[in-house]
């Protein structure tokens, strides 16, 4: 179909205008589920691109800006189907108020149909935890960006196994300061190096 | 800068000044604050490691401070900016340029340098904002990284303004006795080459056109594809973070620009022991041994909570 073509194209080139325009027809005679699924591809292409570094953190935002306003057009016509939905909690650890990374992350997760429940930046352990339990979260996503608050990661993870909570979520991290081996050391469950590694973790989450 | 060759073992420029609070029992606020008590604590770290080159406290607020942006000012963690209030140029053409000797901060960080510069018998380096991090903090991180394709033009007149900011407040810095400037450049760690080269390599290089005294470059995060746009902003020196790899890093540059790195301030120098940092310095220096331009270093700034001990093995393992 011509027409989603055309709408992913605009989204993966954060023409935000055409995409949302475009996406306000395609609705009424498309099913929704095809369009997130055919735009979920796109973001996946353009993640692609971005490995190999023939695109940039420029182009990532003004996609995922795209991206999140067709999102919101979409929705509402999506069927409800919770009992499947996986949950995960988001946000960027204490002390840090850096949120570009975990926003993408946010936007990615959506797209792949996961109910993402985003806490902001500067997020205490305990938000985390007790939000965590509260809507019963698959998944706990811890962002930061500096050397300096990293730790706080780590806390986290300390703080569920001093709780005997540990087993009740899956931990992911990421950041630009952070790695696998930093995953490895405080017990987390998956270091994703960038949005779409975080969207394919969760996509693959049994 | 063919320095390295004087002297028998490798240069040391740890990036460290957080450390020296817990030497003098204070609050990161109060060395923020007090040119005093942080002179008092970057004394401390030299007294007790003697490195080669010294920083002042690093510190990404301090411009935007002077300009009048609201700080969270904690007193146990760096400070940090809360709002980016410049929506448009009318917000722009409400800033004034800071006097350096009077807005903010900015006289506190001169009278450290100073200080530095009378009692430090090494190389005394002053820290500095690069022009796209502030334009960052003015206008949002996101937003400056969206603008380099959703608004240029508003974008270049932040980044014209920045520069201004920079120039007068790096030139008192020079005047108080700086040897060297790190120019600080985090946010432009995800753009392009070309994107970096537009819109924060040609302004570095103009400012640097500015200057009489050496400049670094650091940029956080993995700059390997950078590295080549970062030299060609004239800068004599670019600090690299742990991700990068040096020796191809080294490849790139000539031999007359330092390199600076890169041991991993959090996982080796915060969370490892001496050991481990005793190794992994000792493998980065075999690995560098052919590279004169090469000066020992942490990939970015040292925490505050790192073990004085790693900080002593680094140090050691450095002069072995």
């Amino acid at each position: 179909m011509e027409e989603l073509k055309s709408l992913v194209e605009f989204v993966k080139d954060g023409d935000d205008e055409q995409a949302i325009d475009l996406a306000k027809k395609l609705i009424k005679h498309s099913k929704p589920e095809e369009i997130i699924s055919s735009l979920t591809e796109g973001m996946r292409e353009l993640g692609d691109k971005f490995e190999r570094k023939e695109v940039f953190l420029p182009e990532l935002l003004i996609a995922s800006d795209a991206l999140m306003e067709v999102m919101k057009i979409v929705e509402p016509y999506l069927p409800i189907k919770k009992e499947n939905k996986k949950t995960m909690i988001i946000g960027t650890v204490a002390g840090d108020i850096h949120e570009i990374g975990k926003n993408l992350v946010g936007v990615l997760c959506k797209a792949e149909g996961i109910n993402v429940i985003d806490l902001g930046t500067d997020v205490a352990i305990r938000k985390f935890i007790d939000k965590a339990e509260e809507v019963s979260a698959d998944v706990i996503g811890l962002s930061t960006l500096m050397t300096n608050t990293m730790k706080g990661q780590k806390e986290v993870v300390e703080q569920l196994i001093k709780e005997g909570k540990r087993d009740k979520f899956k931990v992911i991290i990421g950041g630009a300061p952070v790695s696998q081996r930093w995953a490895d050391t405080i017990g987390a469950d998956a270091y994703c190096k960038d949005a779409f590694e975080a969207a394919k973790y969760l996509r693959n989450l049994k | 800068m063919k320095i390295q060759k004087k002297f028998k073992s490798v240069l040391t420029a740890p990036l460290m000044g957080l450390p020296g609070v817990r030497l003098t029992s204070t609050k990161i606020n109060e060395n923020y604050e007090d040119a005093d008590i942080q002179f008092r604590s970057l004394k401390a770290l030299y007294d007790k490691y003697h490195p080669n080159f010294m920083f002042n406290m690093m510190d990404l607020s301090l411009e935007a401070e002077s300009l009048g942006l609201k700080i969270l000012k904690p007193d146990d963690a760096p400070y940090t900016i809360v709002e980016h209030p410049i929506k448009n140029e009318h917000d722009l053409g409400k800033l004034d340029i800071p006097h350096p000797q009077k807005n903010g901060r900015m006289p506190i960080a001169s009278k450290v340098i100073r200080k530095m510069h009378k009692t430090f018998d090494c190389i005394n380096i002053a820290y500095i904002i690069g022009p796209y991090t502030l334009a960052g903090l003015l206008c949002g991180a996101s937003t400056v990284i969206k603008n380099v394709l959703k608004n240029v033009v508003f974008l270049e007149k932040v980044l014209e303004f920045s520069s201004k900011v920079i120039d007068i407040y790096c030139n008192e810095l020079i005047n108080s006795g700086a040897d060297m400037i790190c120019m600080l450049e985090p946010t432009a760690t995800g753009l392009s080459p070309e994107q970096f080269k537009e819109f924060s390599g040609n302004y570095i290089k103009k400012l640097k056109s500015n200057w009489n005294i050496p400049l670094i470059l650091h940029i956080c995060g993995d700059t390997t594809s950078l590295i080549r746009e970062m030299i060609k902003t004239n800068c004599n020196g670019i600090s690299l973070d742990a991700m990068v790899d040096l020796q191809h890093a080294a490849n790139l540059i000539s031999s007359d620009i330092l390199i600076l790195g890169n041991i991993d301030p959090v996982r080796v120098l915060a969370f490892g022991n001496k050991e481990e940092v005793e190794e992994k310095v000792k493998k980065l220096l075999f690995d560098m041994k052919d590279t004169d331009n090469f000066i020992l270093s942490s990939g970015c700034d040292i925490p505050l909570d790192t073990p004085l001990e790693n900080i002593e093995a680094f140090m050691k393992a450095a002069r072995e």
